[in-house]
């Protein structure tokens, strides 16, 4: 039988718990672990028009 | 000059898919550099849960759905399924948190995360049918708790928790084709058009996204690294599979066998003859309860003057004394029964009601014994036929015969459970939860029996029943919460249209640390150049 944690308006099972946690413990060692790297290849073609602008405005429509 | 396509419509077809769906791109050996982080990975293993939900699931589907509760082998394809299930929620969730703080939606790639967060809300509803379709105690709770909600938006006739053959057929058929077709359009658009750039340094050159440029076109610059799919895919099938596995093989899968009238009747004959009462007098929960199953408004409910749930009307009639007491004792063949039955038809309404409620008063005195003819033993006192009829009807129940009155309508298949489902919802379910510490503060919707993990991606949802204030702590609450998730559910499938929220990502930062190598080299190589190098920071 679950047992509960209880904090504050927060009622949840341990098990329930626990799954949430260790995704975010997942979540976070994803994002601090290094992947080991690959050879790089660099793109062959130049860069032939550069831009500084951010592109979040030129978002494609549905 | 583009090629004029073809009269010949296979041919039509054949190159508009070799135009729109290049061999490169669909099964790609090369990568850019920034996409060297483990947060990346999740997509794939979201993949491959799912394919072992499908495959386990299509075994479970071959045998039926009564083959897991008699059988060890079908037993562990329910547990690789279960816990196919778990880790499917848990690194589609992580994909998601991944892909957010990256601003995966930039850069003409909005439809991309429409996609999958669609895949993620069909995902709950595919995965909510498969928890009603266990065909256990766990399937009973959870359709019963979840009643009301469905009940309060007006669509419980339509889509009825408590018909089993419904929701089997949504999980098996309607749903997962449906999840399919989303997730297959989702991987298309993710390789059609590569993953997002990271967000831009000041100052560094980069080619400007726009809209209907080849990844060709949009990768220019950037370092690419070799990278094999298919061994990513295996890979991420191969470990899923282990870990599936090795929790299937340690932990198994909770089955907690269903409550029946039988069960009910044996174990707690006052609680089932006191329950029987009530239906019979009209004042039970479900026969206040309104729409879809009669006209009253007990559990009727509303958002402000707004009732869909009054609007949608009574889609399941049912009248509770006829269903649950007169009509099974019709069938019974005792003369004394049938006698029974037509002096408390043929008493005035202040007749019977004042039968009913000293019996009532006497069920609530009584300790639950039998009398040699297997009838409850309660004190003298004015009660009518009313002892005839429960001991009739007790006795049916006890027998299992009552179960099989509550499904039948006169054809032989049955798989609609809502009749008994209803009766049982009254004392005997709640009862059970309470035992297999179940409740907690949202009813049990997320909570699995035993000490299994339950449906924890649900827990935007419960969350809102334990905030002690406003609507969601009122006889509203089930519609107030529906509405909220509602908005809250289409704010995340359409939060690359959104102005301001779109762009939180950037504010929140995580980015940095998710391709903190990429700036790495981007600094290195803009000081190399002799730029003027800054981190990235949100645009003004």
């Amino acid at each position: 039988m679950a047992q509960y944690v209880h904090f504050g308006i927060f009622l949840i099972t341990v098990p329930n718990l626990i799954v949430i946690g260790l995704m975010l413990l997942v979540f976070a060692l994803a994002v601090a672990l290094p992947l080991p790297q690959g050879h790089p290849e660099r793109h062959p073609e130049p860069i032939d028009q550069v831009s500084n602008q951010h592109s979040e405005d030129q978002e494609g429509g549905l | 000059m583009t090629p004029k396509m073809s009269t010949n419509w296979t041919l039509a077809v054949r190159q508009r898919l070799a135009k729109n769906f290049p061999p490169d791109q669909v099964l790609p050996d090369k990568q850019p550099s920034f996409v060297r982080s483990a947060v990346y990975l999740f997509g794939a293993l979201t993949i491959a849960s799912f394919a072992l939900i499908i495959v386990t699931g299509t075994v479970l589907a071959i045998f039926g759905p009564q083959w897991w509760h008699t059988d060890a082998i079908g037993h562990f394809f329910n547990s690789l399924h279960l816990w196919s299930v778990e880790a499917f929620f848990f690194c589609m969730v992580i994909h998601l948190w991944g892909m957010f703080y990256l601003g995966a939606w930039r850069d003409g790639r909005g439809r991309t995360w429409v996609m999958g967060a669609l895949a993620f809300v069909v995902s709950i509803g595919t995965a909510f049918t498969g928890y009603l379709s266990q065909s256990n105690f766990d399937s009973q709770w959870i359709a019963v708790s979840a009643k009301d909600a469905i009940n309060a938006v007006g669509v419980g006739a339509f889509f009825n928790v408590l018909n089993f053959g419904q929701m089997y057929g949504f999980h098996i058929l309607v749903l997962p084709v449906i999840l399919i077709a989303v997730v297959v359009l989702h991987i298309v658009l993710v390789r059609l058009r590569g993953v997002v750039r990271p967000y831009p340094v000041k100052g560094e050159a980069r080619v400007p996204y726009t809209a209907g440029m080849t990844q060709e076109q949009y990768y220019r610059g950037v370092r690419m690294i070799p990278y094999d799919l298919l061994r990513e895919v295996v890979l991420s099938g191969a470990v899923v599979l282990v870990v599936v596995l090795l929790f299937a093989g340690i932990f198994s899968s909770p089955d907690d066998k269903p409550l029946t009238m039988q069960s009910v009747a044996q174990s707690d004959p006052v609680g089932f003859v006191t329950v029987s009462l009530s239906e019979l007098a009209g004042n039970s929960v479900i026969a206040q309860y309104g729409p879809p199953y009669n006209n009253t408004t007990g559990s009727s409910q509303s958002f402000g003057p707004f009732s869909p749930q009054q609007l949608a009307g009574v889609g399941i009639p049912i009248d509770t004394a006829a269903v649950y007491v007169t009509d099974p004792l019709k069938t019974v063949q005792n003369p004394a029964v049938a006698t029974a039955l037509r002096t408390f038809t043929a008493a005035s309404a202040a007749q019977q009601m004042t039968w009913e409620n000293n019996y009532a008063t006497a069920l609530g005195k009584a300790d639950g014994s039998l009398d040699a003819a297997g009838h409850l033993k309660v004190a003298d006192g004015d009660y009518g036929p009313l002892p005839v009829m429960f001991g009739a009807l007790l006795d049916i129940a006890r027998s299992g015969a009552l179960d099989g009155l509550l499904l039948t309508d006169g054809r032989f298949y049955q798989t609609d459970y809502t009749k008994p489902l209803l009766f049982l919802s009254e004392e005997a379910l709640p009862n059970r939860a309470e035992q297999l510490n179940l409740l907690g503060s949202q009813w049990g919707m997320m909570n699995e029996t035993g000490a299994y993990p339950g449906q924890a991606w649900l827990w935007l949802y419960t969350f809102w029943y334990q905030v002690p204030f406003g609507p969601f702590n009122g006889p509203n609450a089930d519609i107030a919460v529906l509405v909220l998730m509602g908005i809250l559910t289409l704010v995340l499938v359409f939060l690359p249209y959104i102005p301001g929220l779109r762009r939180l990502p950037e504010f929140l930062g995580v980015y940095r640390l998710i391709w903190r190598e990429h700036y790495r080299e981007v600094r290195a190589t803009m000081a190399a150049d002799g730029e003027h190098v800054e981190t990235p920071s949100p645009s003004p």
